[in-house]
């Protein structure tokens, strides 16, 4: 498959109007204050998200949406990985994947807000009886999303549990115990969990970029021994395979938001591979990036901490290393990677 | 981010397909020697007559002329193939020959790319020496002007495929007063030539794919100078630039099938617990997974640096990501191939034994056309824009 893996012209201009948009409402100060936790800004400026045309963006035009399709979200996702937003929404751009009527509608207007519900443990998705589950910023959440290999549902927000102190202050957790008959839209097959998967991905690989570009920023600021530390190998070295994990991880989730286009069978190997080196760049470069901060890096009052919470939140929703291996070895491997794609158009 | 396949792309694809099966040598390539020479210009010569040598070269010298995507369709459907390798070929194909087309006089031109694409001459390149590795730029090697030619004394090193090689595309000190970038020359210099001395190099692999050269008085015409007198540094980074480019294709698709092959190894040899199959082990199938994963990463990388080039005429600091990519996984592949293999990785002439020659041969790739220190410095320096280290 010849792909084209940088922005499309459409794509250039997604990504810039989200662009101003996060970096004039949604600056990394704001996770620094009290609204940070349960995504207080966010929903306090939801309209803006849905008034830009981020949860109809692949939705149909005559559903009320742009009509663009997964690439053009996965555009997006990534940008939110870097201003860290609340998953919630990246949670209702993939509910507007599948929910149906006024439920679409509401999503997409911006009056209803999906939060992610965690499962604690292996779940059926269409099966009945009630499973634990993390709530993640469901604060006056609408609906809770998940998914499995097997398919994708959307219930209303169960009754949350008190606030669990969190890895990732800035994001709230709550336990529940939702009821898996109560769904209110559901697929099934491996559809919804690819392409939600791969805006996690994306806004992984957000993640992975921005600690690069902080630790290099730095780098070049800070002096020691009468030069800028970024002069030092040691610390390039360390930068430059920053930069290369997140460019594996940004290429692998593109070329599978493309793959997962034209994809007919259940095979995951693409999916599942943008992943694992989404969740690797993200957590190993803001590691990185605190240790290139030095002891700046370790405080609570310094950003970086925030990047490294936010990419173990989010590398563990719905997907943890073994599962994503798993996957990977149940598929054919890369030899048979094209093996059941439509021919283009 | 789109597909940029067509239904007449597809055709196309299904052309490439068809000759290559139909074509491809039967034979295994020999390992080393010049049998191995005769076996890789034979196979260019029926890539030539088939209608296929130089995809990416203009139809003036003799070849294909086909638009990007085409190239890249070619390249991949020749890897699937499972065709082999350029070898011999590959510095006059890869190298010497785009620098010529890009840089080259007429009569440069169509005195040297026809006999390329037929398969009747081999290159090798002539860059190293000695005390110039990832200092390139401080290269020793002189050539004096005397009327209409240069005297060139001094030796090149790591000279891959030297051994039986007609021409050589050599970097020459023409300026020993300007700056060290300045004062070079990019030079065609014919191995026949009075003075030249070809001493094959063993590798630790055992293989003698390259070699020292040496220059004593060798006399070549001025006019084999490529890019004008003193341009060399800039002609030679063109050159450097192509190796980082599509090459990766193939490098990525062998990749692939190696790890595939592992994946079949571990299915059918028995595991650590002596009761299942290796691939069984947990740690094992992890591993397998993490390797496939990062193949895969190899793939979507190469596809992203060819984007950047279908964009920018000359290959950016960005494409030594997927260099420094395919070094570092080519060695942990093979590293966990002879971990898999255990005590049958040891035996060089049973079934299995091409692994171990594989292992010894993947060094390389970490050294050869860049150390993977030096790509790091220059993605630090290069790409991030981070400051330049102390350069004694």
């Amino acid at each position: 498959m010849i792909t084209d893996l940088l922005p499309s012209d459409d794509q250039a201009a997604i990504r810039d109007s989200v662009v101003a948009l996060l970096s004039r409402e949604f600056p990394i100060a704001r996770l620094h204050g009290d609204l940070a936790s349960g995504a207080g800004v966010e929903r306090a400026r939801w309209g803006m998200f849905a008034d830009l045309g981020l949860f109809g963006l692949a939705v149909g035009e005559q559903q009320g949406g742009a009509g663009f399709a997964l690439p053009e979200q996965v555009t997006a996702a990534y940008e939110l990985g870097r201003f860290l937003v609340s998953p919630t929404v990246l949670a209702t751009m993939i509910a507007a994947g599948f929910a149906q009527g006024e439920m679409l509608e509401s999503l997409v207007a911006g009056d209803a807000r999906v939060a992610f519900a965690n499962p604690v443990s292996r779940l059926q998705i269409h099966g009945g009886g009630s499973a634990p589950v993390q709530l993640l910023d469901a604060d006056g959440a609408d609906f809770v999303l998940l998914w499995t290999d097997e398919g994708a549902a959307l219930h209303a927000a169960p009754a949350p549990g008190p606030h669990v102190e969190a890895l990732d202050e800035t994001v709230s957790l709550q336990r529940a115990e939702l009821a898996l008959g109560g769904r209110i839209a559901a697929t099934t097959g491996p559809d919804i969990a690819r392409r939600g998967g791969l805006l996690l991905s994306a806004y992984l690989v957000g993640i992975a970029k921005a600690t690069l570009e902080m630790a290099v920023e730095y780098s070049k600021s800070r002096v020691q021994f009468g030069q800028e530390i970024g002069a030092f190998q040691a610390i390039k070295h360390y930068c430059a395979e920053m930069a290369r994990r997140a460019e594996a991880a940004t290429a692998q989730t593109f070329y599978a938001a493309l793959d997962a286009t034209v994809r007919r069978d259940e095979d995951m190997f693409e999916a599942a591979a943008a992943r694992l080196l989404a969740a690797e760049a993200a957590v190993d470069n803001a590691r990185f990036n605190i240790q290139i901060h030095g002891a700046m890096g370790f405080t609570y009052e310094a950003d970086a901490h925030l990047y490294l919470k936010r990419a173990l939140l989010v590398s563990a929703i719905l997907s943890d290393q073994r599962s994503e291996q798993r996957r990977i070895m149940r598929s054919e491997g890369l030899a048979a990677a094209e093996l059941d794609l439509s021919p283009p158009a | 981010m789109q597909i940029i396949e067509t239904v007449e792309t597809r055709r196309f694809r299904e052309e490439v397909r068809a000759w290559l099966q139909e074509n491809k040598p039967r034979d295994k390539r020999p390992e080393d020697g010049p049998e191995m020479r005769a076996f890789d210009m034979a196979w260019q010569q029926r890539q030539f007559e088939g209608g296929w040598a130089g995809v990416s070269w203009p139809a003036a010298y003799g070849g294909r002329g086909l638009a990007l995507v085409e190239q890249l369709i070619w390249h991949e459907e020749y890897s699937r193939a499972g065709a082999p390798s350029s070898g011999n070929m590959f510095v006059a194909l890869s190298h010497a020959g785009p620098t010529l087309i890009n840089e080259g006089s007429e009569e440069q031109k169509t005195y040297h790319l026809p006999r390329i694409l037929r398969g009747e001459v081999t290159w090798c390149q002539g860059f190293s020496e000695p005390g110039a590795g990832s200092d390139l730029g401080s290269l020793t090697t002189r050539a004096e002007v005397d009327n209409d030619h240069l005297v060139i004394n001094g030796t090149k090193i790591w000279t891959t495929y030297g051994p039986g090689a007609n021409f050589q595309e050599l970097l020459v000190r023409t300026d020993p007063s300007v700056a060290k970038y300045r004062g070079i020359s990019w030079v065609i210099c014919p191995m026949d030539t009075l003075g030249v001395t070809v001493r094959p190099i063993r590798a630790m692999s055992g293989l003698t794919h390259f070699a020292q050269c040496f220059y004593d008085d060798v006399r070549v015409p001025l006019a084999n100078v490529v890019g004008g007198l003193n341009n060399g540094w800039r002609v030679a980074m063109t050159t450097l630039g192509f190796e980082r480019g599509t090459a990766n294709i193939a490098h990525q698709i062998e990749l692939a099938r190696t790890v595939e092959r592992l994946v079949e190894i571990a299915r059918q040899i028995e595991g650590p617990d002596g009761q299942r199959r290796a691939i069984d082990d947990e740690a094992i199938a992890a591993e397998l997974a993490d390797l496939r994963t990062a193949v895969a990463a190899l793939r979507a990388m190469t596809a992203l640096t060819i984007s950047r080039n279908m964009r920018e005429a000359v290959p950016g600091p960005e494409s030594n990501l997927v260099a420094l990519q395919f070094g570092e996984l080519i060695r942990r592949v093979m590293g966990f191939a002879l971990k898999l293999l255990g005590a049958r990785g040891l035996e060089r002439q049973s079934d299995l034994g091409e692994w171990a020659l594989e292992y010894l041969e993947c060094f390389k790739w970490a050294i050869g056309g860049g150390t993977t220190e030096i790509r790091r410095n220059n993605i630090a320096e290069r790409l991030l824009g981070m400051p330049k280290g102390p350069r004694p």
